[in-house]
């Protein structure tokens, strides 16, 4: 298969895609060529700066909304189920007891083992 | 042996390097960036270090981290798990930050100190405290206690040292943390919390302890053998990005005190009174230490460590007859900590001798200063050693505030006859003085006196050595002729210094004994509010310029304000530096 074929293959998956997919894909594509152009041509310019301040702030914005997911998604079930299971992992309760100094557990590695390991 | 120390990501990163078990530089990443209590990665402090060792990054033999980086995620998912919803604001902070940098320590490491491809191990964060502390003192066997705001899981630890072993025995687990508990004091009197917990300290003794019974029963459920739960429902650290609540400020009648704000008795007396805790909380803690280890020697690390009345009192109060703190207590000494734990614990190395002094940091030679001085087209004298210790005694005791530069900085954070100010204590306006005019600063901050250490006993109820500025004794009641280094309650933060490890400052002190019969100069860290210890000659040029300090003595060099041409180009200091 020569590159002409394959051109023409791409060309028509692209052209089979969806309206809103194809907004998107030249949304990034646009996004990628202004950020390479003003990288290359104008990496201190006030336009970069300007433009990174700005995706920087987009970023910010779906990054909230993923760990928005992502914390009620995993944190909250879990948490529901400690609550259902009366567990607490921070060992909040406010008992009087005659100490609340716990052993210091060694690595069961040993020293040197427990030592490569960020654990 | 080359190894390499490493502490960041929190606050106060820094880099020490130990050649076959001695400690050749250590240095905090904030004096060279420039930036206080700077938590990034210490790439200008590793080059210093390096550099001063005279070794580059592919020869070392090791590289050590000072805490166990996913124990702390593990920890942080545990409290997500446990306060949630409320842990929202705390995860949406806190994720990005560890995704983009706190999970990939060891990827960061090899980037930094390409092309360095040696072992990079971890040492739990109390045992990195444990082992600067240990590893470094005097004492062949001594028990342990360290005491911080929070590690992996511990925020306090104790256990014995003996050789080059350390065994942790026990430890009390996040929430329940004394550091934290002092830090969210100190937000709620309005200073800011890792920074100014000092503050707190130095404001205490204007109050009294009126709301200490209150705390105990209440807020802290403390046992006999030290150990302590807190009532988590006066506190948000645990899952908020403030450290109290709602409820700890019904507490004590009224919101958190709005930074910059006037401070009444209110403050005063809550100051006091954590203080009050603060203290009964080590002293039980020390007291239980020295029951179930039968030690007398102890050793201290971990940021509470630097509460130097708490100190005293530990001296003072328990049975532990010699006491070993190491200067840089906080995270930054986690870097030297770990780097000895490598060496030492790890590698079943024999110790080195004993630190007898802090002086680790940048150093900068006569041609060095010259050529800056030269230019920036500043007046000079150049004198001699007699002729520097007797002129610098002699404008000291003439109410002259001076600049003092000389040798290596110091790691910690005090300054200790390195990059220090120094001015008169006999001067009752002296504190004023240099709270207002030079520091900028509060003005209920207290300063410190250096002191002959031959002559310490004679003129403070102490009786032993303070060589890092960090024990508190009483002035002796025949001695309160030194008003500006002495507190409201007739306490003093003192250096103790001897000629051994600083023999010119030693020198200035003894001049000004002479000349005015006192053996005991103010020395204060050489910058204003807000900015790290000035590190080199520029930085300690600028200060000296902007600020209403008399004379600057850097190396050799003499300056009078006087004499100096205006700054070629400057700009407001408040707009570089973040008030603490």
């Amino acid at each position: 298969m020569d590159i002409s074929q394959l051109m023409t293959r791409f060309g028509a998956r692209l052209a089979h895609l969806p309206t809103h997919t194809k907004v998107l894909l030249t949304l990034a594509t646009c996004v990628l060529l202004i950020e390479l152009a003003l990288r290359h041509f104008g990496p201190r310019s006030r336009v970069y700066s300007r433009w990174t301040r700005g995706i920087e702030a987009v970023g910010a914005v779906w990054t909230a909304v993923l760990l928005s997911i992502v914390y009620v998604v995993s944190v909250g079930p879990v948490s529901l189920f400690m609550t259902l299971t009366g567990k607490d992992l921070l060992d909040r309760t406010a008992g009087r007891d005659v100490t609340s100094w716990k052993a210091h557990d060694p690595n069961p590695l040993g020293p040197l083992a427990a030592a490569r390991h960020q654990f | 042996m080359n190894v390499l120390g490493i502490s960041c990501f929190y606050h106060d990163s820094a880099a020490a390097l130990l050649r076959d078990g001695v400690v050749v530089a250590a240095c905090q990443e904030e004096r060279l960036s420039r930036k206080k209590h700077d938590s990034n990665f210490p790439s200008r402090a590793v080059k210093y270090v390096l550099k001063q060792a005279g070794v580059r990054a592919e020869q070392l033999d090791a590289v050590g981290f000072y805490d166990k980086p996913l124990l702390k995620f593990e920890r942080m998912l545990s409290t997500y798990i446990a306060t949630f919803p409320r842990s929202f604001g705390s995860f949406r902070k806190a994720m990005p930050v560890w995704i983009k940098e706190k999970l990939w320590v060891p990827s960061i490491i090899r980037r930094e100190l390409r092309p360095y491809r040696g072992p990079i191990l971890f040492a739990e964060h109390h045992m990195s405290h444990a082992a600067s502390c240990f590893l470094v003192s005097p004492f062949e066997e001594a028990a342990i206690l360290t005491v911080d705001g929070v590690g992996e899981w511990a925020t306090a630890s104790f256990g014995v040292g003996k050789g080059s072993d350390i065994t942790l025995f026990k430890e009390i687990r996040f929430p329940h943390s004394l550091g934290l508990l002092y830090s969210a004091f100190t937000y709620y009197l309005g200073f800011k919390v890792n920074s100014a917990e000092y503050k707190v300290m130095g404001l205490a003794p204007y109050g009294k302890p009126v709301h200490f019974d209150r705390i105990m029963s209440d807020m802290v459920h403390l046992n006999e053998d030290g150990s302590f739960k807190l009532n988590m429902k006066y506190f948000s650290y645990d899952h908020g990005l403030t450290m109290t609540n709602g409820a700890f400020s019904e507490f004590f009648g009224g919101p958190p005190r709005k930074p910059e704000t006037w401070m009444k008795e209110r403050e005063f007396d809550i100051a006091a009174s954590i203080q009050k805790v603060c203290e009964e909380v080590v002293l039980r803690m020390a007291r239980y230490i020295h029951r179930e280890t039968g030690l007398t020697r102890l050793c201290m690390a971990g940021g509470v460590a630097l509460n130097c009345v708490a100190n005293g009192r530990v001296i003072r109060e328990t049975p532990f007859k010699e006491l070993f703190v190491q200067p840089a207590a906080g995270d930054a000494g986690g870097s030297v900590g770990v780097a000895h734990y490598v060496y030492n614990t790890l590698g079943k190395q024999p110790r080195a001798p004993a630190w007898t002094h802090a002086y680790l940091g940048p150093e900068y030679d006569e041609s060095e200063i010259r050529e800056y001085l030269d230019g920036q087209g500043a007046r000079y004298r150049v004198v001699s050693d007699e002729e520097l210790v007797r002129e610098t005694a002699r404008l000291i005791a003439g109410r002259s505030v001076v600049g003092w530069f000389q040798g290596r900085m110091e790691f910690g954070p005090r300054a200790l006859g390195g990059r220090s100010i120094l001015a008169d204590p006999r001067d009752a306006k002296m504190r004023d003085t240099l709270n207002m005019k030079i520091k900028f600063r509060e003005g209920f901050r207290p300063f410190a006196p250096s002191v002959l250490a031959d002559k310490a006993s004679e003129w403070f109820e102490i009786d032993c050595d303070s060589p890092y500025m960090l024990l508190v004794a009483q002035v002796r009641d025949g001695k309160r002729c030194i008003p500006s280094v002495t507190h409201v309650d007739g306490s003093a933060r003192l250096q103790t210094v001897t000629r051994e490890t600083s023999p010119l400052y030693y020198d200035v002190i003894r001049e000004f004994e002479r000349l005015t019969g006192v053996p005991v100069i103010i020395n204060t860290s050489f910058n204003v509010r807000g900015e790290p210890i000035v590190c080199t000659p520029h930085d300690a040029y600028l200060c000296f310029m902007r600020t209403n300090m008399d004379h600057l003595v850097l190396g050799h060099h003499l300056l009078d304000k006087k004499d100096q041409p205006p700054l070629r180009e400057d700009v407001d200091w408040r707009t570089l530096f973040e008030l603490d």
